[in-house]
């Protein structure tokens, strides 16, 4: 592609999105420095890819999913952090399995819609596969539809409907044990499992 | 005479009283968070409300300022490499 076709489309389609993938990525990795650093390596490599990308398709879409790849593949890898994070994530999952009241714990919470529950939905988060965080971070806080994030995670709609749905009740769990512990527990309601 | 604290004809009336409120909560007048599961679907019941309180508590970040002049920086050394 000639050099001024591939600055064009870079700065038409492409250029606007770099606050929202620095806020994917630094959701993602959880600290400001790394996800700076992945975004700027996420825009040289669409850059240097541009061939693949369709313009006027879903540009958002297509550099989420070199951001996801990025973080999975490269950062992932290299970061040590991840190895504990891992560690921490088989811990608190052990501890849901003792807890006997985990899955069954309503919410429903007076002033809870006002309080500021961000470090804990950082934690639950964290916790979290990074594929079901990355489909969280797309389907509720940036409203990609369902068609978007399985062109950004590169998996088919059914898989990302059925992953969506146990991300969000993972991490609606999690926050529940929070919720009880903080709140106690203002109801309680038999899932049906 | 009357007492101070005896109740006239009407009022009080939607009082619960202390055995029915241990039964039934009260209607919260703070705004409730209802992050419930649909047992068959397993689904949120509520995905608006959920999507509200994630959107609340994690408010986009601002970039550091100089991000995108890096990512351009970085650009022309790619096409510096190419030319």
């Amino acid at each position: 592609m000639a050099l001024d076709n591939r600055e064009r489309i870079f700065k038409l389609e492409m250029q606007e999105h770099y606050q929202i993938v620095y806020n994917f990525l630094y959701r993602m990795c959880g600290n400001g420095a790394d996800a700076a650093d992945l975004t700027q390596e996420t825009f040289v490599r669409a850059y240097v890819k541009i061939d693949q990308y369709e313009s006027g398709t879903n540009a958002r879409a297509w550099l989420f999913r070199l951001a996801k790849n990025l973080f999975i593949n490269d950062y992932r890898k290299k970061s040590r952090r991840g190895e504990k994070e891992l560690d921490e994530r088989v811990a608190y999952n052990q501890r849901d399995e003792r807890h006997s009241m985990a899955g069954f714990v309503d919410l429903r919470i007076a002033g809870a819609m006002e309080a500021d529950f961000s470090d804990e939905i950082v934690r639950a988060m964290a916790l979290l596969k990074d594929d079901n965080r990355a489909i969280i971070i797309m389907a509720d806080l940036y409203d990609f539809s369902e068609k978007e994030i399985a062109k950004a995670m590169d998996l088919n709609l059914n898989t990302i409907k059925s992953t969506t749905r146990r991300a969000r009740l993972a991490l609606i769990k999690r926050l529940s044990v929070y919720a009880e512990d903080t709140y106690g527990i203002v109801n309680t309601r038999n899932l049906g499992v | 005479m009357s007492s101070p604290n005896s109740r006239k004809p009407g009022q009080n009336r939607n009082r619960q009283l202390p055995e029915v409120a241990d039964r039934e909560a009260a209607v919260p007048t703070e705004e409730c968070l209802d992050l419930s599961i649909d047992p068959q679907s397993e689904e949120v019941k509520n995905l608006d409300t959920y999507q509200v309180f994630l959107k609340r508590n994690l408010k986009p970040l601002t970039a550091p300022v100089d991000l995108l002049a890096s990512i351009q920086a970085r650009l022309a050394e790619v096409d510096a490499q190419k030319a």
